[in-house]
């Protein structure tokens, strides 16, 4: 995957469990779980925005280009 | 009906066939060439019409074993997946093998004299029914295997 999610990087920052994003975004932790370890095919604009509601950041701190290939 | 049930009222249905077959091989068509055609010693096709039966027959009971996987899948939830597009896959191809067998029978009794219209015409209707069926399993197989790449990548949405 060319898209590197950073949801880990983050949660570290705002010193936060995944269980606890989990509990304030609405997401079950087995989805969140599949988007930080990066096998997530796609992301919904509404998880997107929740997501970077909770965590007071931008999709970009989040979600990463990386040209490194597969 | 809710799918537990359908899986149950398919697996019962399959079943019912996958014995009827085996009866069907076992007792009733031995017992038709043995007591109705003479036996072996009258009924010089005994046994070719024993080994036709069994190999025409087999492939059917192999495509019931198969459908019952599939009917396992459907009472957890998991209708569509690889493995059942490749289910039907086989079932498409046994299908075929089996219009190949009985084709390759009946050439064998007509050439052999021993054709009889009423049969001849039974298998004719039993065969465009296997043709119908190899269609539409390998139909359902490409369905089954483009709706299991759409449920995967579904899966993997957050």
């Amino acid at each position: 995957m060319r898209i590197v999610v950073n949801l880990d990087v983050m949660l570290a920052k705002r010193k936060m469990s995944l269980t606890e994003l989990s509990e304030r975004v609405g997401v079950t932790m087995a989805n969140l779980s599949v988007l930080k370890t990066g096998k997530a095919k796609a992301i919904r604009f509404s998880t997107l925005a929740a997501i970077c509601e909770e965590l007071g950041c931008q999709p970009g701190d989040i979600l990463e280009y990386s040209d490194k290939g597969e | 009906m809710k799918q537990k049930e359908m899986s149950y009222v398919l697996k019962a249905i399959d079943g019912t066939v996958i014995v009827a077959c085996l009866v069907l091989m076992f007792f009733i068509l031995p017992r038709l060439a043995g007591d109705s055609l003479g036996g072996p010693q009258v009924f010089a096709a005994y046994w070719p019409f024993l080994a036709f039966s069994w190999i025409g027959l087999a492939p059917l009971v192999f495509l019931a074993v198969i459908a019952w996987g599939i009917f396992s899948d459907i009472g957890r939830d998991n209708s569509f997946s690889e493995r059942n597009a490749a289910r039907l896959r086989a079932m498409s191809y046994l299908s075929a093998a089996t219009i190949l067998v009985w084709l390759g029978g009946l050439a064998y009794f007509a050439f052999s004299g021993l054709s009889v219209l009423g049969i001849m015409l039974a298998f004719a209707v039993a065969m465009a029914i296997m043709v119908v069926m190899a269609v539409v399993c390998a139909c359902l197989s490409h369905l089954t295997a483009k709706a299991a790449q759409i449920k995967h990548e579904n899966d993997l949405t957050v």
